[in-house]
């Protein structure tokens, strides 16, 4: 019978270690123990958006949507938007329109744009709108879109999120020859810290995409200022190899440190820390768990770095090909991946103006007329919706009463 | 105007009316001709009357009723599969449709099943599937149909006459506009530019244009093989089943809501309960068994009176390398054999038709669409065959040579990695896509035997007594469910009542 683990040691000084420890200790209730090379926090502006999904996934690790909220520098968002070649598009967060008939809404949507619709994808969620006209409102299941509803994600100042999670937990000083006693190790060392600083612009529930050649570059508005991040491609030597071996796994940027987009970085870290719970071991780690381990993390980032390439412009076989079938036909397949679906691979790419030759010819099963009119039900819909958002900075004056930090507004 | 795409499927079986019915419901009706060509020397087989779940989907595509289609093919309903003798002899589990029980604090249900177990006693863990003892009372409702939110942790599926579906979506697919051609195919005439079918001859001298082709001839593959030399990818070393018997016998009362599958010396043998009869047929590895011992094992284990002969049937496993060749699919025996173990002869054919529907081509260019079919098929058929060998392997049986050979044989990569991870802790591997997911692995895992060498650390910190407790209050609500369940024959009965006062 082997030991059952005891003692986690995770070695970093930035966000990625102290978020580890955190969801950790919660999660696991085992000993965990930080070790940092240096006392000042490595930061990075790649760990200020907070998608929909890592807000759950926090919320399950015991750090609530409002706990967040009252961080200092904190916004609600609603998605991105998105400049490239001089056209802006917007990339909401949830979905975008509804599937009728058995097929997919952006096969519908396609199909109308070849017969002249001039209406972009997006403006099927109520989110578009809000963002046009800076206004904001959480998703509201009692509305009249029922289903159709927008999702709302978090900008937060890395350092007052690290403040937050660090409460009350020192990190142990490492140094060169220092034994680390543990059970397991996680590397969270991260390689590429930055923290970038602009001059405070709108305060607006989105963050702005700027597709240049080659990089990608990200203003993400917090309350007081804006951060900045330069999102390039990887070096060539940047592999994908399995991160467990032994009892030492990376995680977040240690394991892989290729360019994420915004929001994939905290969501991957949260992905990586549930699939570890799953799978974690006895203090002997068994080579089956290691092995499904970096099956599943292999396959999930090489999905990431594809999604990645399609913003950088650099060459992966699996994003052309993907990108290729798209652009041929509306169609990508159904992934077995966690981080990256395939109804991302679909807002991704026509957010970036990737707008398929072909629609799925069972859109037909709507004559003309009846597409016409499902459409234009759905978007007036939408927009009285999201017409009775209120202004953000309204929305924000009432979050900040409810969190009794009306004087901080003023 | 814009010609209509024609469509020509090549049939025999039920995977040409399943084709030419799903076509019909979902291509719309002005742009495409379907045109079916009946071979009526291929055929049903009708080894696949069991299904699974996923065949309501595809009925519900269709727009079938439920209680029609009950009542037209003469179906039953299916909770999972029993599998007797896998594991060893006597041995006896279920696999049913639905999940073992819920997780309790984050801890998968069968990880703390199995603390619970080992320290106090818990019982089988089939007593926390509802959809097991339904199966073991003999009862059967829809799910959700009582407020019970457990009535919704499973699903079911139906055993029908093969032959009976047939001419039911034949009549669908009429009404629908399929024209169909009595004939068999001559000669396949290619088009001399590209390689591609051009139009088939038929016996009776007519000839055949189609955009597209269908084959459904079944293992000869008159299209995908015999004109387009798709290839064919065997299985045989590690399914070496390829023989089977089978007979109908006299239904019996009360029906059971599950197929049976209990393992011989060198094979196995079904048992479909339909309302009228019962099907029966021994499939076995003729490597190891002859016909005559075949079919006097089948003989022997049958409850009821036989009403027919025997009928012996041939098949290789395996999968068609290329189940999309220029411009023709393959669909049904057509496009691979797996044996019916966890009933998947019908699965592939609503697989392949769904898969083209959604791949439908939008230009003359096919390729993109054709490696993509060809890609995620072969993913499908792999992800099934293991899950099939995995029965053979997972055994501990020794007592006839084909099990000391199935147990020992060395097995795909793919499945011994699933198993080692299974038995170092009692984990499941993790997939989103494909047809069997966690709680089908782990009927097998568990129902066969394979016992983890080590406890699951997510589960040590659960507390025994609060465990127990919540056992004990799933019993009583799975208890609570079933008593206010009919059985099987009776919500059957009731099914078939609300068809005749609709007629």
């Amino acid at each position: 019978m082997t030991r059952p683990i005891r003692r986690i040691a995770i070695l970093g000084s930035g966000l990625e270690a102290v978020l580890a420890e955190f969801v950790l200790a919660q999660r696991t209730g085992l000993e965990v123990a930080r070790y940092s090379e240096s006392n000042t926090p490595a930061l990075s502006a790649a760990h200020s958006v907070l998608t929909p999904q890592a807000l759950q996934q926090l919320e399950h690790a015991g750090l609530s949507l409002r706990d967040l909220l009252g961080l200092p520098g904190s916004l609600p968002t609603l998605g991105a938007r998105l400049s490239k070649e001089g056209q802006t598009r917007c990339r909401p967060f949830g979905p975008c329109g509804l599937d009728w008939a058995g097929t997919g809404f952006h096969h519908h949507w396609l199909r109308a744009r070849h017969g002249g619709l001039a209406v972009p994808y997006a403006a099927f969620s109520p989110a578009y709108r809000a963002m046009q006209e800076n206004r904001f409102a959480p998703p509201d299941r009692r509305n009249r879109i029922g289903a159709l509803q927008h999702e709302s994600g978090l900008h937060v100042h890395p350092a007052a999120l690290f403040d937050r999670l660090a409460q009350a937990r020192q990190a142990h000083p490492i140094h060169p020859g220092l034994d680390v006693d543990a059970d397991l190790i996680i590397d969270a060392r991260e390689v590429t810290p930055g923290l970038e600083r602009a001059e405070t612009g709108i305060v607006q529930p989105c963050s702005e995409w700027t597709c240049e050649v080659g990089e990608l570059h990200v203003s993400i508005p917090l309350r007081g200022e804006t951060l900045e991040q330069r999102i390039a491609p990887a070096s060539p030597t940047t592999a994908i190899l399995p991160p467990w071996t032994g009892n030492r796994v990376s995680i977040g940027q240690a394991a892989h440190a290729g360019p994420c987009l915004p929001g994939l970085a905290v969501e991957r870290l949260l992905f990586e820390l549930d699939l570890l719970i799953e799978l974690m071991p006895d203090a002997a780690c068994d080579p089956a768990e290691t092995l499904e381990y970096n099956r599943i993390w292999i396959e999930e980032m090489k999905e990431v770095d594809a999604l990645v390439s399609l913003y950088l412009d650099v060459e992966n076989p699996r994003a052309s090909e993907r990108l290729q079938m798209f652009q041929h036909r509306g169609y990508v397949r159904s992934l077995d991946t966690s981080l990256v679906t395939e109804s991302d691979w679909i807002s991704h790419a026509l957010a970036l103006g990737h707008i398929p030759r072909h629609h799925d010819p069972l859109s037909h099963r709507l004559d003309d007329s009846r597409l016409k009119l499902e459409l234009g039900q759905l978007l007036q819909k939408v927009n009285t919706v999201s017409g009775e958002f209120p202004p953000f900075a309204v929305y924000l004056e009432a979050i900040d009463k409810a969190l009794g930090r009306a004087e901080e507004t003023a | 105007m814009k010609a209509k795409r024609r469509i020509v499927i090549v049939g025999g079986g039920t995977a040409d009316w399943m084709a030419a019915a799903a076509l019909s419901a979902m291509l719309p009706r002005q742009g495409f001709s379907i045109n079916l060509v009946k071979s009526e020397q291929i055929g049903i087989i009708g080894v696949g009357e069991a299904t699974l779940p996923h065949l309501r989907h595809f009925n519900d595509t269709i727009g079938i009723q439920e209680a029609e289609f009950v009542q037209a093919t003469s179906a039953t309903m299916k909770l999972g599969i029993e599998f007797v003798n896998w594991g060893d002899i006597g041995d006896r589990y279920i696999h049913p449709f639905g999940t073992f029980g819920h997780a309790i604090q984050g801890v998968k249900f069968h990880q703390a099943w199995r603390k619970l177990n080992a320290d106090a006693g818990a019982g089988e863990i089939g007593k926390y599937s509802l959809p097991v003892r339904m199966f073991q009372a003999g009862k059967f409702d829809i799910p959700g149909s009582i407020y019970r939110s457990i009535t919704l942790s499973y699903g079911y599926a139906y055993h029908f006459d093969a032959n009976r579906y047939a001419p039911f979506l034949r009549q669908i697919s009429e009404r629908r506009g399929v024209v169909r051609t009595e004939g068999d195919v001559n000669v396949v005439i290619p088009n001399p530019e590209n390689g591609e079918i051009h139009s088939i001859l038929l016996d009776n001298g007519a000839q055949l244009e189609g955009d597209f082709f269908i084959d459904c001839t079944g293992f000869r593959g008159v299209l995908i093989e015999q004109a387009l030399e798709a290839g064919y990818e065997d299985w045989f070393h590690w399914l070496p089943c390829d023989r089977t018997i089978a007979v109908p016998s006299a239904a019996s009362i009360p029906t059971p809501p599950n197929t049976r599958a209990t393992a011989h010396a060198a094979g196995w043998q079904w048992r479909i309960p339909l309302q009228h009869r019962m099907g029966n047929g021994h499939v076995y590895a003729s490597g190891f068994m002859d016909e005559d011992e075949a079919e006097s094992i089948l003989r022997a284990n049958i409850e009821g009176e036989l009403i027919a002969e025997p009928r012996p049937l041939r098949f290789t496993t395996g999968r068609r390398k290329q189940f999309w060749a220029k411009n023709c699919i393959s669909v049904g025996l057509a496009s691979g054999f797996l044996e019916p173990l966890e009933s998947t002869s019908i699965h592939p054919t609503q697989l392949a038709i769904t898969n083209f529907i959604e791949l439908l081509p939008v230009t003359s260019d096919m390729s993109r669409e054709r490696d993509e079919y060809n890609t995620i098929m072969a993913r499908e058929f792999e992800r099934v065959r293991d899950f099939l060998i995995l029965h053979y392997h997972v055994t501990r049986r020794q007592d006839s040579e084909f099990w000391n050979y199935v147990r020992t044989m060395e097995i795909p990569a793919s499945l011994q990695e699933k198993i080692d991870l299974y038995s170092a802790r009692g984990r499941v591997a993790r997939y989103q896509q494909g047809l069997f997911l966690e709680p089908s692995w782990l009927a097998v895992y568990l129902g066969q035997g394979l016992v983890p060498g080590q406890p699951d650390p997510s589960a040590a910190p659960l507390d025994l007594a609060d465990l127990a407790s919540q056992f004990k209050a799933l019993d009583q609500d799975i208890t609570a469910a079933l008593a206010s369940m009919p059985g099987h024959d009776h919500r059957l009965a009731e099914m078939l009542e609300t068809v005749s006062h609709t007629q």
